[in-house]
């Protein structure tokens, strides 16, 4: 355990999460691991970790027996397994006994452990080292955490929440919770319900602002630098020019970071304040402010409310104590969870009954980050009554379809569940930081170098020459300390080498780029109000970088809105509105191809002599009676369909669309309203669920004319392999499956068959028993199942679209063109992950789909391997290399993600132009970015909109949060929150190159502005007798970055728009420009640093001799030092305002503000200061200066013919490059200054006939099929939605 | 037990057909407040000039630098010829010049710039006058030149200044009198510091004409200083008792200051002059000026009392008669670097047509967008067979 990094806590949210999907728990049930057997809830257990390890089979098996025991008493006939709302995971446990649930649960413990050590101190989990060694899949952050181990921020913020954890470290003791009596509680002080996400607070702001700033190399430099000018006798200039623009930098700085901390502060508030919920006192509900919520308070959370503290439901308003909470916010997934009160304190509803009849306490686990899972006692009148993950709610989840639930407070604030998982966003520095901090030590190391070569030729200087220097008086000076006296005072000298506002200025340039993009109409979401946030403006120029998107699919890509879209009933489809030329067409084998019109349904439903009459009914009464979803009647008189998975909605929703309404539900009958107002009853007599392995679900139902019908759904291939040998629609069903899937659609193939009653009796029988039978109770349901599922009959399928976001497919298409390779990572299985695939376009019918979907890590290895050869060893075309695809599946990836098979991924993926991986928990989520990102110098980008994005988003270098249904968590953590995914578009290709254009300009010219200056100085060492003056005067020099030369990096990095916004989208080519970094690299910095050194001598050799003996005025007069020094300080200001106005390609009237209006402000400002400040004995030395510089013609002369020498070769260079040596952007800037007709269109229109024409050619390989693991058959029988 | 209760209406319900008008609706009503402002600025579309470098816009532009900045350098180089001058370095008249007769300056001691030539080479006398001071003995050089034109009113007699830089002497922030604040007595100097303790106090006569060729040409030091240091130079408020003069300066003041030696600088403007400091160590200081006659043909002796010794600093001194142009003394230097840079521009000018016409380029060719170039490469290949890998 040691060996754990401690700040793994972001993975801790998710931990568990692997095992929501049953694949996960497939994977590590095969691996054959000791696991712990009690299933003890006494508190004695919990310091041996029960809780910890064990949150899922502990939670089942317990639900299990108790719920037994009580069904028994009741004399209920509901199987045992129905009351278990997590079906599948139910029928997991008992398939694989306790080995496997034992395995998975020790998997999820090794990594909680992750998380529990780093957020509480707490080092619960005892896992034996073996198990966990074995289990854990090897840590890609490890090496990460132990460089990191160094890095002082970490120090410094382990020791922040150190008292934090403090708090709560006294694990070993359960957590007593009085029930309704909160003075027994106060005594405990437990803290409150406030929550505070700000960074700082007034105690804590100045000490971590300042250490956050000083961490930084270049501030650190300058407070070492100010702190030398304070030495008397050393420094050349004045001694608070460095210390004064180093706090106005610090002063901006900090006016940020307040500013923002103040934006979280008011949405803290705002929850702490602003939020009520009713809360039970003296016996009555009152409606009390989150932030008062205390422990042992009971609240009473109503519809729609969210939830503001981690609570135990005691009862609710539905039938026995069961409600129904979403939880996105938690662990983004959409559909509605349930929960279910115990059976002994769901009665107790009422205010008086729960001040009267609830005494007792509440023996709880302390706080920790398991989302999954709990551990409690509730002492109830002496009554021991264990409490599990099913009886609480946390924070963050949402009450739906639900009346009202109370809730027993357990955690509060920072110690919600939902809290010990937020982690506070990494610190992301972008990769021209990362440059700039390298080359800043690289300039320091110049700075060095200058310094000694100047302060030892004045040592050399005033040894050899002593004879000649007697004037200065330096007998008896110590050489040595000289020596060292000089170095301090040349590093201040040449210490603005590096641009002291060049972070401040970077930081400006960014927060106000961000406020472009948040203005920008086009990244506006009209449908939700949302404009596009930025969150971390530092970043924004990695917008322009991006060469791996990593995408979630739920909510980004898709609207996770399954819309019942066609239907082949009979060999013939039907679409509510036939597209263009699809009219249907009767094929020479007889098969149609094409669509009818729902209003020829209707017309042959209505023509009873048709014999396709029979097969639609049949069809429509299937979707709208075989499912599980529960109806809704809204007061209006519209029904909406509650289900669990969205398919299923869908299909009962298209049902009711084709005349065929679902409208109520009773434990044992389903009523259907049909188009003429009839409603018909069917009896429901079984239901066989959904699940991965049947991949098919049945209901038998008596029908109104008493026959028994089994109505089955499910995927073509195991739908195909049951039916009669008399078939007559299959070829057509499937010739229209194969177009459906070609479209990306999700399809059903529906199948019935009549049941002779003799039959289903002998098979309820065996169903019976199979159903209760206590070994491997599932595997004999479905077996039986199995046996009724036989000669089916094939009405036709269904085809259901997974709604796009607007303009997917053009988005990913365009961002493909930039060059950008997208990785989808979808929790979604493996068909309907490709079919999204294609319907987004990001795969094609041309593309080589290499498929891994293995089961063992052997067989993953030697699947990865025999690709890798087969792509090594054949000569791969540039076509061929953009045809491939890599669709991982979730278990292999598992396996893929190790150590010694990461490498192989890597290498396949990168080949690959498009890389889905399906089946993948949010964990294997960030697993992925990690990899790509340790193993890649690229820069990645992560979208997603749900909380399960969350360790994704914050892995990458960019995260991108869809602020959309599925709460706000992504869009929180995230760096940039967008309202659609089409926007990536436009902030990638435009705002991301822009930015990254500008800010590249903008840093670049900030360091040689510096250097064309601060270099005069260097070369005047020379003349000076390595003395240390200053040519300028030191005020002056002060000025030039705070004053005259700090408009142009804001034009450049504000305004400047290098290819117009138009032409980015229309040429999404450019953005490879970004990728290779070509704007910002180490050389392009140095040309420009050397740039700088080449005009500043020029600049200085020229003023020398033009200002040679200073008799240079015309009036007779001799020029003194500052006559000259003011001289060459203006040509040089006016050498960089020249090279500014060079590298600007966008003149706007602030441009001209900037670069000649800071020109002129100087020509103003130098007559007003230098009359005015050495009269206040400020910079004395320009007293009577100002006649004798401005009235000098020399002094003109000398300004304007300088800049020039300067310049001419930057211009011409510049011509020479655009006109003989250009980039594809200097001929798109030309097209867009000269409005050339561009024949792209025409070349696009082609490519997309090629396309086509392939796609006609070749076979279509992929069907899709839809559907998820279901509610089951225990939720509808509970209900009766006719009362 | 019905779970159908009334519900608030939110947005959320979106997937209800039936609902969609109604929430539809409620969208629209619900004001867009979040909405970004719609003007140039924020959209970034503000009105703007994209100047692009085309041959059409360089050249021209070369040219018209080159057309503006020949004739400008010409004229300053006119300018500067026009100067005449003479310096004429004295530094080795101790050593080299005879105690009697004048003899011939080497000609490494001196240069000039007439437009005529000059008739006879400057000559030098070393000599030595005990009634300059009554304890130290000054020496004196005299210094016969010829002026072979009449000359406009020459500004500057200046001296060629010291090789090695004063500029060191001032201490670094100019303003601090160390390491010569005060003496080992604890008296100030008065002029404390180093620069004001080097000062250059060789003295100088008005050029006296020679057998009478001419009148003596006047000179003057009003006028040498600039005329703002009026108000930075005032009469000192010490007495003579409280301070000393520096070390240097004993010479002059052998005896310590006096109420009437004290010196008054408002009016002492050499010592003006020397306070401003030069920026490079070659310079020059104003000594006399006659800003009103012009300097009559003839033959001149100037007679410099030697106080201040260069050698041992490793320095020159001269002296330096002028007359000045509207870019001061002859400094060539400006008007060649302006006809360098039109000339730079003008070559440009003519090397970029040269080559625009032998490898013209059209401006926004779209076959050479690389990506353009990479389409053509894939159609080529259109035709090869597919390979499907595994």
């Amino acid at each position: 355990m040691s060996k754990r990094p401690l700040n793994a806590n972001s993975n801790t949210l998710f931990d568990i999460d692997l095992l929501n999907s049953d694949n996960e728990e497939d994977e590590f049930g095969s691996n054959k691991i000791e696991g712990k057997t009690s299933k003890s809830h006494h508190f004695q257990d919990q310091s041996n970790n029960s809780a910890y390890l064990n949150p899922f089979e502990d939670s089942f098996l317990d639900s299990d027996l108790v719920d037994g025991g009580n069904n028994k008493v009741d004399g209920s006939s509901i199987p045992l397994n129905d009351l278990n709302p997590f079906g599948d995971k139910y029928e997991y446990n008992s398939n694989n006994g306790g080995s496997g649930g034992a395995a998975a649960t020790a998997y999820d413990g090794g990594y909680s452990a992750n998380g529990a050590i780093s957020n509480s101190g707490i080092n619960r989990p005892i896992i034996n080292d073996e198990d966990d060694d074995i289990l854990a899949p090897p840590d890609p952050e490890l090496s990460e955490d132990i460089k990191n181990n160094f890095d002082i921020r970490k120090i410094f913020s382990r020791l922040f929440h150190k008292n934090h954890s403090s708090i709560t470290n006294d694990s070993s003791k359960p957590r007593i919770i009085h029930i309704n009596d909160q003075i027994s509680n106060n005594a405990f002080k437990y803290i409150d319900n406030h929550i505070s996400t700000t960074k700082y607070n007034l105690a804590t702001f100045l000490p971590k602002f300042l250490f956050e700033q000083f961490s930084k190399y270049a501030n650190l430099f300058f407070l070492f630098t100010s702190i030398i000018q304070q030495v008397p006798n050393v420094t050349p200039t004045n001694r608070y020019t460095t210390i004064g623009t180093l706090a106005v930098v610090l002063l901006v700085s900090a006016l940020k970071e307040i500013l923002e901390d103040f934006k979280r502060l008011t949405a803290d508030n705002e929850l702490n304040y602003n939020s009520k919920v009713e809360v039970l006192r003296n016996g009555d509900f009152h409606l009390t402010k989150w932030i008062n919520v205390k422990v042992g308070d009971i609240v009473r959370v109503k519809i729609e409310e969210p939830i503001p503290a981690d609570l135990i439901i005691l009862s609710t308003s539905e039938p026995e104590g069961l409600c129904y909470i979403e939880t996105s916010n938690l662990d983004g997934e959409t559909n509605l969870k349930i929960k279910q009160a115990r059976s002994e304190t769901s009665k107790i509803i009422e205010p008086f009954q729960l001040k009267n009849e609830l005494h007792g306490k509440i023996l709880s686990e302390q706080p920790n980050s398991s989302l999954y899972g709990y551990e409690g006692t509730l002492i109830l009148n002496g009554n021991e009554i264990p409490l599990n993950p099913e009886q609480m709610v946390l924070r963050g989840a949402t009450l739906r379809n639900t009346g009202f639930i109370n809730g027993i407070v357990i955690f509060t604030g920072h110690e919600t569940k939902l809290m010990r998982n937020a982690t506070a966003a990494p610190i992301k520095k972008t990769a021209v930081e990362r440059i700039i901090n390298l080359q800043i030590l690289f300039l320091f190391g110049i700075l060095v170098i200058l310094s000694f070569i100047s302060s030892l030729g004045n040592v050399l200087k005033i040894t050899f020459d002593q004879k000649h220097l007697s004037y200065l008086y330096l007998e008896g000076k110590n050489k040595f300390a000289l020596f060292f006296q000089d170095l301090l005072t040349y590093w201040i000298l040449f210490s603005n080498l590096v641009p002291i506002s060049l972070f401040v200025t970077v930081e400006i340039i960014k927060v106000y780029q961000g406020f472009m993009i948040s203005s920008d109409l086009d990244l506006y979401c009209e449908e939700t109000d949302t404009p596009t946030t930025v969150r971390t403006s530092s970043i924004i120029e990695e917008l322009g970088q991006i060469q791996y998107i990593f995408s979630d699919k739920t909510g980004t890509l898709t609207r996770n809105v399954m819309e019942f879209k066609t239907c082949t009933i009979g060999g013939k489809c039907y679409i509510e509105k036939i597209p263009e030329d699809e009219k249907f067409t009767v094929g020479t084998d007889g098969i149609e191809t094409g669509y009818h019109s729902f209003e020829d349904l209707f017309d042959t439903l209505d023509n009873d002599s048709e014999e396709q009459g029979p097969i639609i009914d049949e069809f429509l009464t299937l979707l709208a009676a075989c499912h599980t979803v529960i109806p809704e009647v809204k007061p209006n008189g519209t029904i909406k369909y509650q289900a669990a998975s969205p398919d299923e909605g869908a299909l009962v929703d298209g049902a009711r669309v084709l005349g065929y309404k679902f409208k109520s539900r009773t434990p044992s009958t389903i009523t259907i309203e049909l188009r003429n107002g009839q409603s018909l009853s069917y009896e429901l007599l079984n239901i066989c669920e959904f699940n991965s392995t049947r991949k098919r679900m049945s209901a038998l139902f008596r029908c109104p004319d008493g026959s028994i019908r089994l109505y089955t759904k499910g995927a073509d291939t195991v739908i195909l392999e049951r039916l009669h040998d008399d078939n007559p629609f299959v070829d057509a069903t499937l010739a229209h499956l194969e177009t459906f899937a070609a479209e990306g659609l999700r399809t059903l193939c529906i199948a019935t068959r009549i049941v002779p009653e003799e039959e289903y009796q002998e098979w309820l029988k065996r169903y019976t028993k199979a159903s209760v039978t206590l070994i491997n109770r599932a595997e004999e349901v479905d077996k039986v199942a199995e046996l009724i599922e036989k000669d089916l009959f094939l009405l036709g399928a269904t085809a259901i679209e997974d709604k796009l976001q607007e303009d997917v497919p053009d988005t990913i298409h365009t961002l493909q063109d930039a060059g950008i390779k997208i990785w989808i990572l979808t929790g979604d299985k493996q068909e309907t992950a490709i079919n999204i695939g294609m319907s987004c376009k990001l795969l094609s019918e041309d593309m080589n789909l290499l498929i891994i979907n293995e089961d063992t890590k052997e067989e993953t290895r030697d699947n990865l391997l025999s690709k890798l050869d087969a792509l090594h060893s054949t000569q791969l075309t540039d076509e061929e290399i953009n045809s491939l695809a890599l669709i991982i599946d979730g278990k292999s990836l598992g396996f893929a993600l190790e150590s010694d098979l990461e490498d192989y991924l890597l290498q396949i993926g990168m080949l690959c132009k498009s890389v889905i991986c399906c089946r993948v928990s949010p964990l294997q989520k960030a697993l992925v970015v990690k990899l790509v990102k340790r193993k890649t110098s690229s820069l990645l980008l992560a979208v997603g909109d749900g909380a399960n994005d969350v360790s994704m988003i914050q892995a990458a270098h960019v995260g991108v949060g869809i602020s959309g249904k599925e709460g706000m968590q992504a869009a929180r953590s995230a760096d940039f929150a967008i309202g659609q995914f089409k926007f990536l578009k436009k902030l990638l290709l435009v705002h991301g190159s822009w930015s990254y254009q500008r800010i590249s300009q903008a840093i670049l010219y900030s360091f040689y502005k510096n250097i064309a200056l601060y270099m005069t100085q260097f070369w005047y060492v020379f003349a000076n007798c390595f003395s240390g003056e200053s040519i300028i005067e030191s005020w002056t020099l002060t000025f030039y970055n705070v004053f005259f030369t700090v408009a142009p990096p804001f034009v450049l990095g504000v305004f400047d728009q290098f290819i117009s916004a138009r032409f980015l989208e229309r040429y999404p080519q450019l953005y490879r420009l970004g990728q290779q970094s070509v704007f910002f690299n180490t050389n392009i910095f140095w040309t420009w640093i050397i740039n700088g050194f080449y005009h500043s001598g020029i600049l200085f050799v020229g003023s020398m001799f033009v200002y040679r003996y200073g008799n240079v005025l015309p009036n007779g007069l001799i020029a003194d030092h500052w006559t000259w020094g003011t001289a060459v300080f203006t040509s040089c200001t006016l050498t960089a305002l020249g090279k500014a106005a060079l590298v600007s390609n966008l003149w706007t009237k602030f441009t001209l503000i900037a670069i000649p209006g800071s020109f002129l402000f100087w020509l103003i400002f130098f007559p007003v200061y230098a009359s005015v400040a050495p009269n206040v004995n400020v910079s004395p030395e320009y007293r009577g200066v100002l006649p004798h510089v401005f009235g000098s013609l020399t002094f003109w002369a000398m300004t304007f013919i300088l800049p020039l020498l300067c310049l001419v070769r930057d211009f011409a260079w510049k011509y020479y490059k655009r006109m003989y040596s250009p980039e594809s952007y200097h001929f798109v800037q030309e097209v867009q200054k000269y409005n050339i007709n561009d024949h792209n269109p025409r070349l696009i229109s082609f490519h997309k006939k090629i396309r086509r024409m392939r796609q006609i050619k070749r076979l279509k390989k992929f069907k899709g099929y839809a559907f998820e693991d279901g509610g089951g058959e225990r939720l509808v029988r509970l209900y009766d939605t006719t009362i | 037990m019905a779970i159908l209760r009334k519900r608030k209406e939110t947005l959320e319900q979106e997937s209800d057909t039936d609902s969609i008008s109604d929430s539809a609706s409620e969208i629209l009503a619900k004001p867009k407040n979040r909405r970004p402002k719609e003007n140039a600025f924020t959209q970034q579309k503000l009105k703007a000039y994209n100047p692009i470098l085309t041959p059409k816009t360089v050249i021209p532009i070369f040219f018209i630098l080159a057309i503006i900045f020949i004739p400008l350098g010409a004229g300053m180089l006119y300018g500067s010829a026009k100067v005449e001058e003479i310096i004429i370095d004295y530094e080795q008249c101790e050593n080299l010049a005879s105690d009697d007769y004048y003899s011939d300056i080497p000609t490494e001691y001196y240069s000039y710039s007439f437009h005529e030539e000059l008739t006879i080479t400057p000559k030098w006398k070393y000599g030595t006058n005990s009634s300059e001071t009554d304890s130290d003995e000054a020496g004196l050089c005299y210094i016969q030149f010829q002026i072979p034109d009449d000359i406009g009113p020459p500004v500057e007699d200046q001296l060629n200044g010291l090789a090695a830089s004063l500029t060191d002497i001032e201490d670094t922030t100019g303003q601090n009198c160390q390491p010569l604040s005060h003496n080992d007595d604890g008296q100030r100097y008065y002029p404390c510091g180093l620069i004001a303790n080097a000062m250059f106090n060789d003295t100088f006569s008005i050029p006296a004409a020679v057998n009478d060729t001419t009148d003596d040409y006047d000179m003057t030091e009003d006028g040498i200083a600039w005329s703002t240091d009026s108000n930075r130079f005032k009469k000192t408020e010490y007495s003579a008792s409280e301070v000393v003069p520096p070390p240097n300066w004993v010479k002059k003041f052998p005896d310590g200051y006096t109420d009437d030696n004290l010196p008054d600088i408002s009016t002492w403007y050499q010592f003006q002059n020397w306070m401003h400091t030069p920026g490079l160590p070659n310079f020059s200081k104003m000594v006399l000026r006659n800003d009103d006659d012009t300097f009559p043909a003839g033959t001149y002796e100037i007679t410099v009392g030697l106080h201040f010794p260069v050698t041992e600093y490793d320095g020159t001194k001269g002296i330096y008669i002028s007359t000045r142009s509207v870019i001061g003394g002859k400094n060539s230097f400006l008007g060649i670097s302006w006809i360098v840079a039109g000339g730079i521009c003008f070559i440009l000018a003519l090397v970029f047509v040269a080559i625009h016409n032998l490898h013209p380029r059209k401006t926004g060719d779209l076959s050479f967008l690389s990506w353009n170039k990479e389409e053509k490469a894939i159609h080529l290949d259109e035709d090869s067979p597919e390979r499907v890998i595994i």
